[in-house]
């Protein structure tokens, strides 16, 4: 299709396709673009322009993005980007935000005479007609203030002159307007709220088209948002349950009716004259009923804090009623905690949270919540979509039952941690897809094998990554199942020798490899699947290891079969050898991918692995590359995770890509990566 | 900031009115701004309605005659770049208040006549740049002698306290009466709007 483009039309497309992807929440990063279309790799005016937009698009949504983050990512531009950090942190700007500032000033640039606007307000600026609050009237309504305003919309309070009645008129913000998915959302709300008629939805009145400008009126609560309540400090438990009962009784009413909310947080709950929460903003709701229309399809819909994983992974064919109990348990955990379930610097990092990592308990953050609500809590937040309750209803009722009976009637079931550990694994191949990975890999100098400072090094190694969730190399990771429903787990292992020794590379002095060294692949999994062996040197080329015939992508050694065992070479024993380690220093890694079904005839695994970047090793350092796309780097005698920094810019590439690439295919998906130091 | 002495010379052959300075600035950071222009400063419904690469030439071609009256004391790429995207940011700024002004509202006009927006130039060539040394003669025609010299004393490179200690005068004086010049002939001339 680029094809048909001119340049500077190519550029437009892509740069509104971006600002769409992370309007609707879908954060489709540079490098994904690059993945889709390979040739804008060559095109460095195109990519400046896409990676200064996603570089403002975050900004945008409140992350902090840093220069250094973007000059590691794309080290070959990494003067232009300097400038234009440099400049951008020196102008005071954002979108059409021009304000005036004094030109005359040779190389300083001064602020004068700033209009005095909120800074949220800026973006519309521009782009404006909005009805100022200097023009009052819109159609049948006075304005009389605003008092709220979104991502896509703003909200007046307002008076319906003939009526005479207080309304809440909300319209799409000026600068939003010409956004397909602004009005596709408008008109969203207006349907899915008109269905609806509870004391805990917060009814619309009218919709309509003011010269060419759609609005919706809707009953003007006079009160403040859950958000905002809770940002005061946290609510006392009965108080927390009786809201969020209420809520999902208001969201059973919805269910019925089938529409799921999909974006229910405190922002979007308001708390009326009497106390009573009413919820707002259908603009995300989706009818269950009706096939998912393809421009949402794949698209993470939703605020990623109180996003059920199955949303935040963007799998719309599981996006149902379960998402919604998913987020009244988030918002009970932030009314009873203070703050929502998952935190993070950026939406990024909250998402992959959302999917891999366990909820905390809330009686660990705030100890006076009763051990029967936070059952509750925990139970609306499990992982997997059938743990959870299964209808808004139950959550009512349940939380009706705490709030009937006196503290802790509820028997308390001790919440498993375990439990949530392992389902927390599920998604991470199917939906996060993030690598996981577990790898030790020692510092170039090798110390001395068994001294008792290295085996603690080691120790000290496989603590410190068993807090954070992933032991060092016998971590058992799991993986969706479609077949069986057991959860598929493997385990991969490298055994490095030379004539006279052989250890696996966990070891003390295993690491780094050197050239020449010898390697043997283990893998076991705990049910036979169709299992591939991917090598993938320091210069990012793939060869193939198994069932190929090594090095012969288009050969297989034997026709696919399932299996839990498997050997590289086959019938390596003590003295036989798979892998000769060769080229110069970097990083090699070894990616274990398993499914249950042979591979669908069509899917080359050698196009899936083909132009990845190379590896390569800073500074000789100790390694670790965690499974959350970060690198940890330390010194020589233990990890120091107050140091974790991004990923170098090949290794997000590798990440990306590999991700980007294999998703679709392998619900199991394992890396190692080692560090070889060459010859 | 570190001065970088490349830039320098660069703009000090710009503020000497060297056309191929000109050329060789507008080379270098070009695009850059056209690019921050493009993603930074524009709205979408904006951007179909400008085009950034006129922006960027407005803002070139009044820089350069600013330049060469000797108003610009840059250091560094940075700083260029720093003036420039400010110099682009105001211009769509006024342009917008100018829009809304005339209630014509950027969502609703549609695509039409590029000679509509004033900021859109005839061609897009560097030649429309240089052709700016055409304005720096009206403007140079619009000084008194005394505003005359004082332009002439900036474009050498003198600083504000070597001018004053020449001229017998405080160097915050000297620097203002500069200043009130070329406001006021910028203003006759419409310079902020040099190449409509």
């Amino acid at each position: 299709m680029s094809d048909e483009w001119t340049p500077s039309e190519r550029l437009q497309q892509l740069y509104e396709a971006q600002r769409e992807s992370w309007r609707q929440g879908e954060f489709t990063l540079v490098e994904t673009y690059i993945e889709r279309q390979p040739d804008l790799r060559h095109d460095e005016k195109l990519l400046l322009d896409l990676i200064l937009s996603e570089y403002t698009l975050r900004q945008e949504r409140g992350e902090q993005p840093t220069a250094a983050e973007y000059l590691g990512r794309f080290p070959a531009f990494t003067k232009q980007l300097q400038l234009l950090f440099e400049v951008l942190d020196g102008i005071d700007d954002t979108n059409g935000d021009a304000f005036a500032t004094d030109e005359t000033q040779g190389g300083t640039v001064k602020r004068v005479a700033r209009p005095a606007v909120d800074p949220a307000n800026r973006a519309s600026r521009l782009s404006a007609d909005q009805p100022s609050m200097a023009s009052t009237r819109f159609g049948a309504y006075e304005l009389i203030e605003e008092i709220a305003r979104g991502g896509m919309g703003v909200v007046y309070k307002a008076r319906q002159s003939k009526l005479d009645r207080i309304v809440a008129l909300k319209m799409i913000r000026a600068d939003q307007f010409d956004s397909a998915s602004s009005i596709l959302r408008f008109q969203n709300e207006a349907e899915a709220a008109a269905k609806l008629d509870h004391p805990g939805v917060v009814p619309i009145f009218d919709v309509g088209d003011q010269d060419g400008q759609p609005y919706l009126s809707m009953a003007f609560i006079d009160g403040e948002s859950l958000a905002a309540r809770v940002a005061r400090g946290r609510l006392e438990s009965r108080e927390a349950a009786r809201i969020v009962r209420d809520v999902a009784q208001a969201i059973q009413h919805a269910h019925e009716r089938s529409i799921v909310h999909r974006d229910l947080k405190p922002a979007n709950i308001l708390l009326d004259a009497s106390d009573r929460p009413r919820v707002t903003d259908f603009g995300f709701a989706r009818r269950v009923d009706v096939p998912i229309g393809v421009s949402l399809d794949g698209s993470v819909i939703g605020t990623p804090s109180y996003m059920s994983p199955e949303q935040a992974a963007g799998d719309m064919s599981r996006v149902g009623p379960a998402c919604d109990i998913y987020s009244l348990g988030a918002v009970l955990f932030h009314l009873l905690t203070g703050r929502p379930p998952f935190v993070g610097a950026n939406v990024l990092e909250i998402i992959r949270q959302v999917s891999q990592k366990p909820v905390e308990s809330p009686r660990a953050i705030n100890p006076s919540v009763p051990v029967s609500l936070e059952r509750i809590c925990l139970k609306c937040l499990a992982k997997q979509p059938e743990q959870r309750y299964a209808t808004a209803g139950d959550v009512a009722a349940e939380l009706d039952r705490y709030l009937q009976s006196p503290p802790d009637v509820i028997p308390p079931k001790p919440v498993s941690r375990a439990t949530i550990s392992r389902s927390a694994w599920l998604p991470i191949a199917v939906a996060a897809l993030l690598l996981l990975v577990a790898f030790v890999a020692w510092r170039a100098n090798p110390r001395p094998a068994n001294s008792q400072a290295a085996q603690a090094d080691t120790a000290q190694v496989s603590n410190a990554l068993a807090e954070i969730g992933h032991a060092p190399k016998k971590e058992m990771i799991a993986a969706a199942n479609s077949s069986s429903g057991e959860p598929q787990t493997a385990d991969l292992n490298v055994i490095v020798g030379d004539e006279s020794k052989s250890q696996t590379f966990d070891q003390p002095g295993a690491l780094p490899l050197r050239t020449g060294q010898q390697l043997r692949i283990e893998a076991t999994t705990n049910r036979p699947a169709y299992l591939y062996l991917v090598w993938i040197d320091t210069q990012g080329v793939a060869q193939p290891v198994y069932p190929w015939k090594p090095g012969h992508w288009e050969a297989l050694t034997t026709p696919e079969k399932p299996t839990n065992r498997l050997k590289f070479p086959p019938d390596a024993g003590g003295s036989e050898w798979g892998y000769t380690v060769q080229g110069g220093a970097g990083m090699e890694t070894l990616v274990l991918l398993a499914r249950d079904t042979p591979l669908p005839p069509g899917v080359v695994l050698k196009d899936l692995f083909a132009d990845l970047p190379a590896q390569p090793i800073q500074n000789g350092q100790l390694l670790v590359w965690l499974e959350n796309g970060e690198r940890a780097e330390s010194g020589t005698r233990s990890l120091d995770f107050e140091k974790v920094k991004p990923l170098n810019s090949q290794s997000v590439k590798l990440k990306l890509l590999l991700e980007q690439r294999l998703k679709s295919y392998f619900p199991l998906f394992r890396a190692v990566s080692l560090a070889n130091r060459g010859s | 900031m570190a001065e970088d002495v490349p830039f320098v010379e660069l703009m000090r052959r710009v503020r000497a009115g060297d056309q191929a300075a000109a050329l060789e600035l507008h080379a270098v950071y070009g695009e850059q701004l056209q690019r921050i222009v493009r993603v930074r400063l524009t709205l979408p419904a904006m951007r179909r309605q400008f085009d950034s690469l006129d922006i960027c030439q407005s803002v070139f071609a009044d820089f350069f005659v600013r330049a060469a009256l000797g108003q610009y004391d840059l250091r560094s790429p940075a700083e260029l770049m720093k003036l420039l995207a400010t110099m682009a940011r105001n211009r769509l700024f006024h342009h917008a208040q100018r829009q809304r002004a005339d209630r014509r509202d950027l969502r609703r006009v549609e695509a039409g006549p590029i000679e509509d927006f004033g900021l859109r130039g005839a061609d897009a060539t560097p030649s429309r740049i240089i052709s700016a040394r055409d304005l720096l003669d009206c403007v140079h025609e619009r000084l008194s002698a005394e505003e005359r010299t004082l332009v002439e004393c900036r474009r050498s490179g003198q600083t504000w306290e070597q001018i004053a200690a020449a001229t017998g005068r405080g160097a915050d004086a000297v620097r203002k009466q500069y200043e009130r010049a070329i406001n006021r002939v910028s203003a006759e001339l419409k310079l902020e709007e040099i190449d409509e």
